[in-house]
């Protein structure tokens, strides 16, 4: 039994620390509590979880409450659901659990009871909360070189820009695509931020969603635009290189294993590290690299505030490590499983070699163990987009840069997404062919000056866009926007409409199209029964001038209500 | 290039419809499905009459004289050209004098250069007028001057405009004097006190010392704003304010500046702090212009500065007026421009719909009573919409 180190991802609460519990004792809670020490330490987790439970019903306004506020009743207004459903001129929608209940027409008035909040919406608007699909709110703007793809937005995000994000929520945005700073090339990882609780942003964080690279936009790298071109096409060649290194790797060490096992002398070794293996095979990682890191990061959920108990419990049961203690040095540093994407690997000819190593050697000569290819975190990330799983924006705005983009994409089959696309108006035809999703940001250009690559702008493309067939078109607040863009969405949609885009397209761009390129369809971006209940009431249609955002909920939470409202 | 092949495009329409008031004598009366007048009101169902690039009449309850052209835009709205208080256009980066800082007597017409490719943006934004000034690095950069963005050469510039100061830190550099705020104040009394002796000098300058008429003065947000509010009322000159995005937060100060403000680039960059700025000072009563600074930011942000400043609590007739009536005031010119009103300039743009509506469309522009500008068509809707 070893105590298990919990990460939470929480703004300054960094690390909970559940002491002594193995995974078989923390999900079997009406199991055998056998020791003092056991015993103890499962009321610390309990008390943890009910204080968790506690607190956030009492504390709804911060959107922390697990099992979700009370019933929300909205009745009487325009429901623009982004989904089937259309436009409901006079409908219904019911936020119950944090989540989307109803949604439907209101045949009959909602009768007022007791514990639930009914509002009247007549001549309102009631919308998803919107979706930036494109901004760097919070992030800082400076400081591109050095950019690289194991680097995450998330590790830039001033949680503390709570202004910031206030300003975006009270103009209806509830979630936003947030990219790495500037840069050209492969530039990190984007996350997408629920904006719930401002002061606990991080439990709302996701994961990396997406590998950013850019073109034409560095100062970092090449000059040249054709040694931009160039470096972007090494970085996917690379780490194709690097994926096949390792697929070779891996089974040529399978072919040892299986050949050692055959081997009768180190039968029984090898047996034990099998065993060793099975019992917890995403942690068998290899010992940390350098001195003074005790090891890599855990493989951690996305997102603790939206789990269920239980959900938590597995998941510590899932990356618990028998045999493993992390207050201690490695001590059964590496072996031969490939480690998680996201885990420190040795260097090679790290001091603690095992001593396996040495008794194969001698035991089996003519069996000589495969080398191991160096880790290398950013190839790491990208050969996860290779694989498809991390899908891929892709910066670009000259047609000329958008045609590159497309070929890349082709070449190394990518899960991707046009980014910026200013000049996409003039490779329309080709955007649409090649099936891909163009997110647009500012959709109004600086004008004289500084329009380096922006120099084909039109504010036209993304009706020009539609109008050649390309499904999917989404508008964000852009790089430009710096940090307030996103609280201009409705008006950056607006303009586009002004500019031929359709009106519910334009809607669509700023919901549940923008949730599609963000990859959280299934849960945000529409009115849907049992979607997420982040919803906006709107004195009007949210892209008339003089609309204001009267009420958003997040999770079905209130996070803001216009002053007299 | 681009701006003659317009131009001459539009030649070609006029002349080919028989439309626009090309001749002198030519009367034109176009029917629209509203306008909005000088308050922003919504007026349905109108006729406007256009005679010698002017606006002859306009109303709801007008007969077309027989024999006018009509033009038939019933599916559309009219609103005022609108007039940028601010701009640099043709002559970005060419106002800055390196050996004096005070330049009381330039004038920014002699920039003038009506073929830049800046005023064709301009018209496509629905701006048919600007004040060009001179740049913020001159201490006293002299001049301003009235143009229009479109329209036959010969009647481009209205005139000359208000005098423009700038407190700004980029209008101090230690190659020149003065180098500091508390210098130029000290500069500028003592060339109010001379000008204020010499009763015969009639100059802008002049004008302004002896609180004739007011100046634009720029500055840097809220800073000197105040300094500025004490100078102004221990020397009776008059002010009004360029660049003032925090005004609001010094509203004591700011409501000394009766002659106005002039707020922007608002972009979609701007935080709160600034965007509410204009409707916090027109709550007080102030007049509040709005500038797109061009060309360093496109002459779009006009007309999107003002629905972000209408997000923020600016009335629409506030809105409407900012980037209308009001600059046209700042800038002497009331009478010509910034309204659609009887003996107006015929300058107006035609909208698909509300003007104030980021979705509606700019379809043409009209500067006295010449169509500058028509639309392209918008794209074509995809023939097989799964929407």
């Amino acid at each position: 039994m070893r105590p298990l180190g919990l990460i939470f991802r929480g703004g300054g609460k960094s690390a909970t620390f559940l002491g002594g519990l193995a995974p078989n004792e923390v999900v079997g809670l009406s199991g055998k509590v056998s020791t003092p020490r056991m015993r103890r330490t499962l009321i610390q987790a309990f008390t943890i979880l009910a204080v968790c439970a506690v607190v956030g019903p009492a504390d709804t306004a911060r959107g922390q409450d697990r099992k979700g506020p009370g019933p929300v009743v909205i009745s009487g207004g325009t429901i623009w659901t982004g989904a089937d459903s259309g436009v409901i001129d006079h409908g219904v929608l019911v936020l119950r659990k944090g989540k989307i209940s109803r949604v439907g027409e209101a045949n009959r008035p909602t009768p007022p009871a007791p514990g639930i909040e009914t509002i009247d919406a007549t001549g309102k608007y009631v919308t998803p909360g919107l979706i930036d699909a494109w901004t760097m709110l919070g992030i800082d703007p400076g400081g591109s070189i050095g950019a690289a793809a194991s680097q995450n937005a998330a590790d830039a995000l001033d949680v503390f820009a709570t202004d910031v994000f206030s300003d975006a929520r009270s103009a209806g945005v509830t979630s936003l695509c947030v990219e790495p700073p500037a840069g050209s090339g492969v530039v990190g990882t984007a996350i997408v931020v629920r904006l719930a609780d401002l002061n606990d942003l991080r439990s709302t964080t996701t994961e990396s969603t997406s590998l950013v690279a850019r073109l034409g936009l560095g100062v970092r790298g090449p000059i040249s635009r054709l040694g931009e071109i160039k470096g972007l096409h090494d970085a996917f060649e690379q780490a194709a290189a690097y994926r096949e290194s390792w697929d070779d790797y891996r089974e040529k060490l399978e072919e040892y294993e299986k050949k050692l096992k055959d081997g009768e002398t180190v039968k029984l070794k090898k047996d034990e590290e099998k065993k060793e293996e099975k019992a917890a095979p995403r942690r068998r990682g290899p010992a940390p690299r350098g001195r003074g890191r005790r090891r890599g990061p855990r493989p951690r959920p996305s997102n603790f505030a939206s789990m269920s108990d239980s959900e938590i419990l597995a998941w510590l049961a899932d990356t618990h490590v028998p045999g493993e203690d992390p207050l201690e040095d490695e001590k059964h540093s590496e072996d031969e499983t490939p480690t998680a994407p996201d885990q420190k690997k040795p260097e090679k000819g790290d001091g603690d070699k095992k001593d396996g190593d040495k008794k194969d050697k001698k035991e089996g000569d003519e069996l000589s163990k495969p080398e191991r290819p160096a880790y290398d975190a950013d190839q790491e990330i990208i050969v996860r987009a290779l694989k498809r799983e991390l899908p891929v924006r892709f910066e670009a705005h000259r047609p000329g840069d958008i045609a590159f983009a497309l070929k890349i994409i082709d070449e190394f089959h990518l899960d991707a997404t046009i980014i910026g696309a200013t000049g996409a108006y003039r490779a329309a035809e080709r955007v649409a062919e090649a099936g891909v999703p163009v997110v647009f940001g500012q959709l109004t250009g600086a004008g004289g000056f500084d329009r380096s690559h922006t120099a084909d702008f039109d504010a036209q493309a993304p009706a020009a866009l539609a109008a050649d067939g390309v499904s999917t078109i989404v508008i964000g607040s852009g790089r430009k926007g710096g940090n307030a863009g996103s609280q201009y969405l409705t008006q950056n949609a607006a303009i586009a409409v002004g500019r031929g885009l359709d009106e519910d397209a334009a809607m669509r761009a700023i919901t549940i199209d923008a949730a599609k390129v963000c990859g959280v369809a299934d849960t945000l971006g529409s009115l849907e029964k049992g979607k997420l209940a982040d919803v906006v009431i709107w004195s009007g249609h949210p892209l008339a001038p003089d609309s204001v955002v009267e009420r958003v909920y997040v999770g079905g939470v209130e996070v803001y209500r216009r002053a007299g409202n | 290039m681009r701006f003659w092949q317009r131009q001459l495009a539009s030649i070609v329409v006029v002349a080919a419809t028989g439309v626009g008031a090309a001749g002198a004598q030519d009367r034109l009366a176009i029917r629209v499905g509203a306008y909005l007048d000088a308050d922003g009101k919504r007026i349905e169902n109108a006729v406007l009459i256009i005679s010698k690039g002017r606006i002859e009449d306009i109303g709801s309850e007008l007969s077309i004289p027989t024999g006018v052209d009509v033009l038939d835009r019933r599916d559309a709205v009219l609103g005022p050209g609108l007039v940028d208080a601010h701009v640099a256009m043709g002559a970005m980066g060419r106002t800055r004098d390196a050996a004096n800082a005070a330049e009381p007597n330039a004038d920014a017409a002699a920039l003038f250069n009506p073929n830049h490719e800046d005023f064709a943006r301009a018209v496509k934004s629905g701006v048919t007028t600007v004040v060009l000034a001179p740049s913020e690095q001159q201490f006293v950069g002299g001049v301003t001057a009235v143009v229009k963005t479109g329209g036959a050469i010969a009647k481009r510039k209205l005139g000359a405009g208000p005098l423009k100061l700038s407190l700004t830190s980029s209008a101090f550099t230690l190659s020149r004097t003065p180098t500091s705020l508390e210098g130029a104040f000290a500069e500028l009394r003592s060339m109010i006190a001379a000008a204020k002796d010499d009763t015969k000098d009639d100059s802008a300058f002049a004008k302004w010392a002896r609180g004739d008429s007011a100046a634009y003065v720029e500055i840097n947000d809220d800073a000197g704003l105040t300094a500025l509010a004490e100078f102004a009322r221990e020397q009776g000159v008059r002010c009004v304010i360029v660049h003032g995005n925090l005004a609001a937060e010094r509203l004591d100060a700011s409501k000394r500046f009766g002659d106005g403000f002039i707020l922007g680039t608002y972009e979609f960059s701007d935080p709160r702090r600034y965007t509410r700025t204009p409707a916090i000072l027109a709550e007080a009563g102030l007049p509040v212009a709005l500038t797109s600074n061009a060309p360093r930011f496109s002459t779009d942000w006009l007309r999107i500065g003002a629905a972000i400043a209408m997000r923020q609590g600016l009335s629409r007739s506030d809105a409407l007026k900012s980037i209308s009536s009001t600059p046209a005031t700042i800038a002497g010119v009331p009478k010509r421009v910034g309204a659609l009103a009887r003996g107006m300039d015929a300058d107006f743009v035609v909208y698909s719909g509300d003007p104030l509506d980021l979705r509606s469309r700019i379809l043409e522009v009209f500067i006295n009573g010449e169509r500058v500008y028509v639309a392209d068509e918008p794209p074509a809707k995809p023939e097989d919409d799964d929407a």
